[in-house]
Order: structure tokens, then C-alpha cells, then sequence
């Protein structure tokens, strides 16, 4: 496309913070969404997925200009958002439309639908009644309903049909940009499927573009030509639907994707992260912010051990730090101090801890042996944050250490440079310098 | 494995009969459920799947009482736990059975989970109530349960709240209470629906798990890709009646009801020549097959009457579907001809199946669906 986008976000960070006290005093932030940028085409539909915690919401709140950005720029058809104002700002908000979760929440109970479908127009400026109920009954013909339904009020529609009525009333105005928010979440999978139609349809007929906000991969591999994944705040692939979603590159998306049940019953393994605690975002992990979680973290260059043996032991080492540990694998620190303090205190010794993160066999690497014999002994005693700094140090990660730039996905069986797409992740490369990423064993890795 | 639960070999743990829940609203009665009979076999885990408003949850709260009468009126032929009736207990009786025999589980942990009670004295207090054991046996038991859902360093965190646990935490919590009872049928209704993705595959992963210590389990859900997880067999409802049921795979394989073919094709597993225009909207009927006024395939027949008869739709006789085409004078060609199922296009998961085993991953790379698209 080589019209300017409807949409394009540069840098955009939303950061609450989070007080204390009388005086409010500002003890830490939360980096809903931390350096965030995207472009939304004219006309086409832009996915946003991420889980609960990973800033997507906050992202289409701040694109609306409902909420005000940290830092960074959000443009609507070339101008900044944060900089309109008066009519200009009027007409901005006629122009990029919202559709909510949950349609009760949009439409008012005492209002007919004839009523509140026509009240944007009146807002914006449309003072023919008459005018308007003709332009009203139009709009909900066109999104499946009847003209009839005018006088009719939200409570004698269904759900769906409610969904229909908000979007009629996002239609009404003749925006460029609709941002559905979870649009059919609320929804039955037959009425998600018909509100994904339409909303398809309507995109089509009225070239608007439509960011959708969703954590459900399926409502995206429908309704998306683009998709972008966040987690914790930062998008960490994007790239075409198709070709992410086939080939994801991204050991986040991985996850994501393999964490959603087949519908084949006879193929019902679903993937797991490395931790499953989703780290504070008030506090990220440093480097990578998926890096206590990657099944795929990278080892330190010094390691000598299978890659198998490192994902164990990088299990173990995040584990620790999250404090997931199993019950069987950390001593207890009270029955310690009266009786003795050696090792086996609460009943657990270093040999009963290996084995039950997985450890038992002697590492060859001495160095890592050393660390995770020691680790093991710390939690033995009931010392967890001993294990957990021996472990830290021993076992530092690069992703830990530095953070992954954007890089072009792995260009996959289309090379279509479009299509590609880009990926946060140092298993791709570090972005800038050329200097090849280790490989993961799958061949996915930059060469 | 099945646990010897001291019941007679060969009758289900549980088996209901016609129940009927009817509830009283201002525009008249309300057949929430209206003819539906199930058995869920010792050691079995059978997922009733449906839109809202089709009465699997109803189904679910009618067999121990939980739903309140009035407004609503149960009947049955039969609701028979262990060989024994629990259609006409008193409220005593059906207290003593729920919690301890029989469990549940719901969507909302919050509602579950007294935000007021440390997470110990929660899972202990069904322990307490419904076996006399010391205040110290049933805190160790309480740890244990607490690691068999779980929750790390269950022994530290029996002193906490339930806000100081996360939302998939505070579902394995509300789970660890169900099971405190060692009850023989979990019944779990929407557990995963208010959860991230990542956060529902360990909790499908828990409740595999509890199936295979034996615990008997019925879950309804509206995501047949839960069902496709978890279920041994499978209860389509409509319009508070059963359509189709059978072996999960049977049923994936081979959708035969003209609904739950609609409801795989959105899904968007089909080629797109589906049913997608629903041809109806409003009432939905309360005799014959109540799908009629949406289905493509309505005839006369389908009107009137008590719903269509079952009928095996294929080889395995445990497949059946409520629909006159699969009657000894219907000919079900025509539906079978729209059938699609969710098991032809793997292709949707091929790509993350790739790491874990390249030769489960199908050449083909794109579902048709999407191959129309841009």
C-alpha cells in the first residue's frame, strides 16, 4: 500500500503508577504497555492478541485517545492524536470508532435502538430527524437487523443481536478506523461467527480498517490480514496472519498457539511455557521479558551440556525464582534451627531435591554440576533464595542480558518480504549486527 | 483406571432419566430442560457442550438440587447415583451427597472461594464436615490437595487469601475444595472460560489428571476444543434437549446433527459452504426437534411431538443422533454430505506440532478458509 496509514503508532508506552501513602508518593509503575509501534493500512484488519497482563486493551484505549500516553505518538491519518483539538479533535472521534466486549455496556437500557444508533449523528452534527431515522434504519438493515427494530429497546435483543446494534452505531458515522475490543468474547461460537462476518463484510463494503483487540487466536486467524503478539507490555512478533500463525517464530507465540486444544480429541498435547507465573508488570524481567518462561531460553556460551539437560536446568533455575517449585524439592526451613543444620533438615537432602526437578544424573560440565549440587543442598535447607542466587549466577542467560530487537522473521516457505514480518527474539538475532543467532534445532534460526 | 468405589460392576455411577426442568417466568414456563437422559460410567469423563441458554448448565444444578425451587419444578423417570435414587431426597440428604459424593466446580472461582477464609481453612472445612478427623490430619490432608491441583509450596500458603492468588490459582484452589470431599463425579461447569489460554491448558491438564485417578467427571463448556481435550463422550444440547451424543471421536469425526454441524462450522473448519445464514431467529420450539426452525434440512417430520427418536448414525452403535434423517424412512445423504469435520484440517495446528513431532505435521499447509482470504 503506498497511502499513509489510517493509523500508525510510534513508541507508545502507558505507565500507571502505583502510589503509596496521604502524599500519593509514587512507589513503582506499571508498564501496561511498554514501546510499542504499529501501522493500521487503510481497509485492512490488524490483530492484536495477547493474554490478560500484556497490554493489548491499554494499546486500543491509548490509540482512541481515551487515554493519554506515557511517551511515544500515536498519528491518525497523519496527524498526532495528543495534538487535536476542537473540531479537528470532533471529528477524530467520529472517525475512529470503538466496539466494546460487552454490548450492554454500550448501549443505554432506556434509549431505543432507533434512539441510540442515531446519537452519534446527533453529536455530529446531523439535526434532521427524519434524516436521520432514514440513515438509522439503513445502518441496521445493513448489519443484519430490520428497519423495524427502531423503536425497539436493547433487552429485546440477544446478545448477538446487541453486538449488531453497537455496531451499527460504530458504522453510523462513517468511521475509518473501528477498534473492536474483544468484540465477541461474550458471544456463542455460532454468533461470534456471524458478528466476525459481518464485521468482515462491513470492512470490505466500507473500506474501514479494524483493529481487533482479542486473546483469541481463532477470532484473529478469521478476521486478520496482520497480527502482532504482545506480551507484558511489548509486541514480540508480528507479521501476515497466515504465515505467523503456520510458521510462529517467536518462542512466545509458540506457546500461545500450542496452548489452544486441537479440536482432533486423538491429539490433546498442549504446550507449556518453562514457568507458568506471569512475572509482575510492574517489575519485567530484564532483557527479553519472556526470557523465566521461554522454553527455548538460550544458554550461557560456556555451557557444555545437551540442550535437553539446559532446559531442565533452566526449569529448574526460573522455577526457583518463581517460587513454582514443587513441594517434594524444597526442605523445610523451620524444623532446621532446634535439631540440626546440615543438609537434610525438614527430612530432604541435595540428591531427593535433583531428583524431583529432574536432576538427578551428574552433570558433565563440572561447573554446572558444582552450581546445581549447591543449589540443591540451599533448598535441601529451605533456603530458597540462596538456590535461587547460586543459580543466577551460574546460569545467566544472554536473553537475560540484553534486549532482543526487531529483527525480520525467518523468511518461511514465501519469501514475500511483506509477509515476513518481524520477531523479538535473540534466537533470531540481535538486530543491527549481522551475527547469527544459535540455532534451536528447528532450523529457524537466521543465517 | 476405575478406584473400587464399592458399587455394583456394570451400572454408571451416574444415570438420569427424562429430566425435566421447568422454570416459572412472567411470560409462562420455561423448559429449561426437557427430556434429557445420560449415564456418566465410573472413571468417565463426559463433557456436555451447548450454546447458552440450551440447559446444560440447568441439567447440571437440576441433579443435585442446586437449582431453587421455586421458581423452577424437577421431574424425572430416574436420577440414580451408585444404584441409588437422589431424584427424591430431602435437602438434607442432598447436602450430605453434594460436596461429598458429588462436586462442583464453577466458572467464577471468586464465587466459589470465601474471600474472608484463609485458603486452608477452606479446603478443610468439607474435610471436617463430612469426615471426623483432627483439625491437624485435615490440614495435612488440606497440603495435599492443595499439591495435587498445583498450587507451589502449598504448606507455606495455606495461611493466605484467595486475592492473593491468581485467577487460574484461585480455580485450582475452588478444585482442591471440590475435591476435599474425594467425591466419585466432579461436576465442573465452564471451569476454564474465565482464563487466559495458557492458564486453561494447565487447567485441562489438572482435570486429565483427576480423570485418571478415576474420578468421575461431568463437564459442561460451550468450547468444543475443551471437549476435544478432556472428554471420554459427548452430550450435544439444543433447546434443553440432547441432539447428538457419542465417543469424542466419533463425534469429531463424524458430526451428524445438522446442529452440531453448524456449531463445528463455526469454527471456520468448513469449506465455507455451510450453513452460515441462520435461516431463523426467535422462538425455539418446544416440540419435534427444537433445531427445526434453523436447520436446512427441516422437513414435516420434524414438527410435533417429543423430540426425534435416537438413532445410531453409523457403525459404532454408541453414535446417535436425535434426528428424523437418520430414521429408518429418512436419508440422511444430504446432511451427511455437509459434514466437516474438525479432524479433516489439522493443518491449523500443524505448525506448533512441528517442534514437538515433525511427522504429525501435514503437508498441507493452509485450511481452505483462510486460503480465500485477502
Amino acid at each position: 500500500m503506498t497511502e499513509e496509514p489510517i493509523c500508525s503508532v510510534r513508541g507508545l508506552e502507558k505507565h500507571y503508577p502505583i502510589t503509596r501513602g496521604l502524599l500519593r508518593r509514587e512507589v513503582g509503575r506499571v508498564r501496561a504497555v511498554d514501546g510499542v509501534s504499529f501501522d493500521v493500512e487503510r481497509g485492512e484488519a490488524l490483530g492484536i492478541v495477547g493474554e490478560s497482563g500484556s497490554g493489548k486493551t491499554t494499546t486500543a484505549h491509548t490509540v482512541l485517545g481515551l487515554e493519554e500516553p506515557t511517551a511515544g505518538e500515536v498519528r491518525f491519518d497523519g496527524d498526532p492524536v495528543s495534538e487535536l483539538s476542537g473540531d479537528e479533535r470532533r471529528d477524530f472521534r467520529r472517525r475512529a470508532q470503538l466496539i466494546v466486549q460487552d454490548p450492554n455496556d454500550a448501549l443505554d437500557p432506556r434509549m431505543t435502538i432507533g434512539e441510540a444508533v442515531a446519537e452519534p449523528l446527533r453529536i455530529h452534527g446531523l439535526d434532521d430527524a427524519d434524516r436521520r431515522r432514514a440513515i438509522v434504519a439503513d445502518i441496521l438493515e445493513r448489519v443484519g437487523l430490520s428497519g423495524d427494530d427502531l423503536d425497539r429497546y436493547p433487552h429485546e435483543f440477544s446478545g448477538g443481536e446487541k453486538q449488531r446494534i453497537s455496531i451499527a452505531r460504530a458504522l453510523v458515522v462513517s468511521p475509518d478506523l473501528i477498534v473492536a475490543d474483544e468484540p465477541t468474547s461474550a458471544l456463542d461460537a455460532r454468533v461470534r461467527s456471524e458478528i466476525l462476518d459481518l464485521l468482515d463484510r462491513i470492512r470490505r463494503e466500507f473500506d474501514i480498517a479494524v483493529l481487533f483487540i482479542s486473546h483469541d487466536l481463532d477470532v484473529i486467524r478469521r478476521s486478520c490480514d496482520r497480527i502482532a503478539v504482545m506480551y507484558l507490555g511489548e509486541i514480540v512478533e508480528r507479521g501476515a496472519t497466515e504465515t505467523v500463525l503456520a510458521d510462529p517464530a517467536h518462542p512466545y507465540t509458540r506457546v500461545l498457539l500450542s496452548s489452544v486444544p486441537s479440536l482432533d480429541p486423538t491429539d490433546r498435547e498442549l504446550g507449556r511455557p518453562l514457568t507458568d507465573t506471569v512475572p509482575n508488570p510492574s517489575d519485567p524481567p530484564s532483557g527479553c521479558r519472556f526470557h523465566p518462561r521461554c522454553p527455548d531460553v538460550i544458554p550461557p556460551d560456556d555451557l557444555s551440556v545437551p540442550e535437553e539437560t539446559w532446559r531442565t536446568i533452566a526449569g529448574f533455575r526460573f522455577s526457583v525464582q518463581a517460587g513454582e517449585l514443587p513441594e517434594s524439592a524444597v526442605g523445610d526451613r523451620e524444623s532446621e534451627t532446634p535439631t540440626s543444620g546440615d543438609g537434610d533438615a525438614g527430612g530432604r537432602t541435595a540428591t531427593e531435591v535433583r531428583r524431583a526437578v529432574g536432576l538427578s544424573e551428574e552433570l558433565r560440565d563440572p561447573e554446572a554440576e558444582a552450581a546445581v549440587e549447591d543449589a540443591a543442598a540451599e533448598l535441601a535447607a529451605g533456603d530458597v533464595d540462596a538456590a535461587d542466587e547460586i543459580l543466577a549466577a551460574a546460569f545467566t542467560s544472554v536473553c537475560e542480558r540484553e534486549t532482543p530487537a526487531a529483527v525480520a522473521r525467518p523468511a518461511g516457505r514465501d519469501a514475500d518480504r511483506d509477509a515476513t514480518g518481524t520477531v523479538s527474539c535473540l534466537r533470531h538475532g540481535r538486530g543491527g549486527t549481522s551475527e547469527p543467532a544459535r540455532s534451536d534445532g528447528d532450523g529457524k534460526n537466521e543465517s | 483406571m476405575t478406584r473400587s468405589r464399592g458399587g455394583t460392576d456394570g451400572t454408571p455411577l451416574l444415570s438420569v432419566r427424562d429430566l425435566r426442568t421447568r422454570i416459572r417466568t412472567d411470560d409462562g414456563w420455561l423448559h429449561a430442560v426437557d427430556g434429557v437422559s445420560f449415564d456418566v460410567d465410573r472413571g468417565e469423563t463426559v463433557c456436555l457442550v451447548g450454546e447458552s441458554g440450551s440447559g446444560k448448565s440447568v441439567t447440571c444444578e437440576s441433579l443435585t438440587g442446586l437449582v431453587p425451587q421455586p421458581p423452577a419444578e424437577v421431574s424425572s423417570d430416574a436420577v440414580e447415583f451408585d444404584g441409588e435414587s437422589v431424584a427424591d431426597r430431602s435437602e438434607a440428604e442432598l447436602r450430605s451427597i453434594r460436596g461429598r459424593r458429588i462436586a462442583h466446580v464453577f466458572q467464577n472461582p471468586q464465587s466459589a472461594l470465601d474471600p474472608v477464609y484463609t485458603v486452608g481453612e477452606q479446603v478443610t472445612e468439607p474435610i471436617r464436615i463430612h469426615e471426623d478427623v483432627s483439625r491437624s490430619t485435615a490440614r495435612d490432608r488440606a497440603v495435599d490437595l492443595l499439591r495435587r491441583v498445583g498450587i507451589p509450596r502449598a504448606g507455606e500458603r495455606l495461611d493466605s487469601h484467595p486475592h492473593e492468588f491468581s485467577g487460574g490459582m484461585q480455580q485450582r484452589i475452588a478444585i482442591a475444595v471440590a475435591l476435599a470431599g474425594d467425591p466419585d463425579l466432579l461436576i465442573a461447569d465452564e471451569p476454564t472460560t474465565a482464563v487466559d489460554v495458557t492458564v486453561q491448558a494447565r487447567l485441562l491438564d489438572l482435570f486429565r489428571s483427576i480423570a485418571g485417578d478415576g474420578t468421575s467427571m461431568l463437564l459442561v463448556t460451550h468450547d468444543l476444543r475443551v471437549v476435544a481435550a478432556v472428554a471420554d463422550r459427548v452430550l450435544v444440547m439444543y433447546g434443553g434437549t440432547i441432539v447428538e451424543r457419542g465417543p469424542v471421536e466419533a463425534v469429531f469425526s463424524d458430526p451428524s446433527h445438522p446442529y452440531t454441524q453448524a456449531l463445528f462450522d463455526s469454527y471456520g473448519v468448513s469449506d465455507g459452504a455451510s450453513i452460515a445464514e441462520r435461516t431463523a431467529r426467535g422462538e425455539i420450539p418446544t416440540d419435534g426437534c427444537r433445531f427445526r426452525a434453523e436447520c436446512p434440512h427441516a422437513v414435516d417430520e420434524c414438527a410435533g411431538g417429543a423430540q426425534p427418536a435416537f438413532r445410531s448414525v453409523a457403525d459404532s452403535s454408541d453414535h446417535a443422533a436425535s434426528c428424523v434423517h437418520y430414521g429408518p424412512d429418512g436419508d440422511p445423504s444430504a446432511i451427511r454430505e455437509n459434514a466437516t469435520s474438525p479432524m479433516d484440517s489439522r493443518a491449523e495446528r500443524g505448525a506448533e506440532r512441528r517442534s514437538t513431532d515433525p511427522a504429525e505435521s501435514p503437508a498441507t499447509p493452509t485450511p481452505d478458509t483462510e486460503g480465500e482470504r485477502r
